[in-house]
């Protein structure tokens, strides 16, 4: 068979995820060996160790690594959609949505007893509610959504937010805002089943649309024109891609709070390593953003102890500097 | 002359609304009673004390902070000819927050003097990351580019702030504090932050030509014979300064040097001697109004002025970013 450089790449970014992943498995306050997870994989009942590894670290990692695959298949989208390098679901307000709505229903619920499901709920309400509003400021007829209103009506819509929040964050308890605060700066909080299977279900629901999609995608990502020639319906198929992006988008915050930056690392990695087609580097961006979330999760949890950095903490102080470093070097 | 009369007219209303934060809240207090706490103030007098203590102090400080983030603005928009250039979106403010954190996580009992030092050095920071972007950038930098080098930089300092708020448990207090800064200012701040800012009114008017040349063009400004990199270093500690005053005293109050040096210019043109001194009183103007507005509107509940400012900055950002949309 011959070397395939991009599916040798995706297969070593795929192994790694694994490794990280047993490797996060095993470490953290309780110590558990290799041989007691393969003694718990073939049924020898210790259920203490069983109960840790099954019942807290596994879905927090799974959790993690979901996560971080939404977000990068979003920001993806996002970039290629706007044919801006740029994009990242964050910068277009949803990280801000989703935390105003999780304080809002934190307010309005102080004191009473909720579902498990209440905060997610919020959390995936406010990503889209501002999404689509920032959507439809930026919507003209003649032209479809513009890139560039989307950007800048994002960026001031997530001021506006911002400063709402600071009347809201001097209303709550002490312990509401303490959760809050974790929430905004991207801590894994929903660590138990149930909430990895909501991340699950919205992969299942939106990567087969992108998938059937690559080729649109790698039409739209080169130039306007040229997709139009094509017989590319460009509002509409902006608008499909659109609404994925931000469906992940919010599915993620959902559950791992708000976490930036992710969506334009992973891409932009991926990009330099396999090149611009989408059939490569969809996949690797998805494996590298569980990669990066999985490992800043793991830093914050353990380096930390024992109190635990948020992984958005932590993916920002590497995201940040790179996006500058982007920002200096490539053209607009 | 026209100028003259501008700035006159400017510096009225600023007055006016000056005296009228002194008159109104929730104590009943009198035209006669403000006369007489300003001229023979009696210690022994609560109205005169609420006046003279509580009230003039906090609308003095609003005036040198809107003018210390207006010029501060006005200064960043010459220097990048960028018209979106504002210490609260270029995520200068943020640097701040980000040292005035560190304080509250480890000496929570700093003198304020420390606090504004610790700002300065926060503004610094920011200030030099997002300078640097700029100038070693390998194109141009776009309107669009800086503000998201703002963004970067913003969610930067806030998760830095955010781990240490986390970890020291310290979250609430700072937005407490932020929100509430303007209300506690008293004489003793007042003092201290206005020496600063004289210093650094000083320095943006010594390179006040300079700035005009370069917000027009900077080879123009170049042949002109103009000293570009002692101009930056100016321009950059003047920035630091005033920036870094206004946040210690009020938090991180975003969008006042991005609307009073935009109406400035309308009224004013392009030359710095007067766009930065009227800009100035604008700025002075909107934080004394917002903050009356802020502590009025809903009383006795205050809302914090820069929700007040964000209210009427993000519509105007709109505004100037669908305007300067084709350079983007």
């Amino acid at each position: 068979m011959k070397f395939n450089r991009p599916v040798f790449i995706i297969m070593t970014a795929a192994a790694l995820l694994v490794a990280v992943s047993i490797f996060s498995l095993h470490i953290g306050f309780t110590a558990i060996g290799v041989t007691d997870t393969i003694g718990v994989l073939f049924g020898e009942t210790d259920s203490m160790t069983e109960s840790i590894l099954f019942g807290i670290r596994l879905p927090r990692i799974l959790a993690a690594i979901l996560s971080g695959m939404a977000l990068a298949v979003s920001g993806m989208l996002l970039q290629s959609v706007m044919q801006n390098s740029l994009a990242d679901s964050g910068i277009m307000g949803i990280n801000s949505g989703a935390g105003l709505f999780v304080v809002l229903v934190l307010f309005l619920l102080e004191g009473f007893e909720y579902s498990l499901f209440i905060i997610p709920a919020a959390a995936f309400t406010g990503g889209l509610v501002v999404a689509v509003t920032v959507l439809f400021l930026s919507y003209r007829n003649s032209l479809g959504v513009q890139p560039i209103r989307l950007v800048l009506n994002g960026i001031a819509v997530g001021a506006g937010i911002s400063a709402l929040m600071i009347v809201l964050s001097l209303l709550i308890s002490h312990e509401t805002y303490q959760f809050v605060a974790g929430f905004l700066a991207g801590t894994i909080w929903g660590t138990s089943w149930p909430h990895v299977s909501i991340i699950a279900a919205g992969l299942i629901l939106f990567i087969p649309v992108v998938s059937s999609k690559i080729s649109v995608l790698n039409i739209l990502s080169m130039n306007t024109l040229n997709a139009i020639s094509l017989g590319v319906d460009l509002k509409k198929e902006r608008l499909i891609l659109l609404v994925c992006a931000v469906g992940l988008a919010s599915v993620s915050v959902s559950v791992s709070g708000a976490i930036a930056f992710v969506g334009l690392v992973a891409p932009h990695l991926s990009r330099r390593l396999v090149g611009v087609d989408h059939k490569f580097a969809m996949p690797l961006s998805a494996l590298s953003g569980g990669l990066l979330v999985l490992i800043a999760d793991t830093i914050g949890r353990t380096l930390f102890f024992p109190e635990a950095l948020p992984a958005g903490v932590i993916v920002a102080i590497i995201g940040a500097p790179y996006f500058i470093y982007l920002l200096m070097t490539t053209d607009s | 002359m026209r100028y003259i009369m501008i700035f006159s007219i400017s510096t009225i209303v600023l007055v006016s609304g000056i005296l009228l934060s002194l008159y109104s809240g929730a104590a009943d207090i009198t035209a006669g009673d403000i006369r007489a706490a300003l001229l023979n103030f009696d210690a022994s007098d609560n109205v005169h004390v609420i006046i003279n203590e509580i009230r003039l102090p906090r609308a003095l400080a609003a005036a040198v902070v809107g003018a210390a983030f207006s010029v501060s603005g006005a200064v960043m928009q010459a220097m990048t000819r960028n018209p979106l250039a504002e210490p609260g979106l270029l995520g200068i403010n943020s640097g701040a927050l980000f040292f005035l954190t560190i304080a509250f996580s480890f000496f929570p009992h700093l003198p304020y003097l420390y606090l504004v030092l610790l700002s300065f050095a926060g503004v610094l920071f920011s200030a030099l990351i997002v300078f640097a972007a700029v100038y070693f950038s390998k194109s141009r930098m776009t309107p669009l580019k800086l503000i998201l080098a703002g963004v970067a930089v913003t969610l930067f300092f806030s998760s830095l702030s955010a781990a240490l708020q986390v970890y020291f448990d310290v979250g609430q207090e700072i937005a407490f504090w932020s929100a509430g800064a303007i209300q506690n200012i008293d004489w003793h701040n007042l003092l201290i932050i206005t020496p600063w800012f004289i210093i650094g009114m000083i320095m943006v008017m010594l390179i006040s030509s300079n700035l005009t040349a370069i917000s027009l063009n900077e080879e123009t400004a170049i042949s002109l014979g103009i000293h570009m990199t002692r101009t930056r270093i100016i321009a950059l500690l003047a920035v630091v300064i005033s920036a870094g005053l206004a946040v210690s005293a009020v938090g991180a109050v975003a969008f006042v040097g991005l609307i009073t040096p935009h109406i400035t210019r309308k009224i004013a043109g392009s030359d710095y001697k007067v766009i930065l001194p009227l800009s100035g009183v604008l700025g002075a103007v909107l934080v004394v109004y917002s903050d009356l507005a802020a502590r009025s509107l809903f009383a006795p509940v205050e809302i914090p002025v820069a929700v007040l400012i964000a209210l009427i900055g993000v519509p105007f950002f709109l505004y100037l970013a669908g305007r300067v949309r084709h350079e983007i």
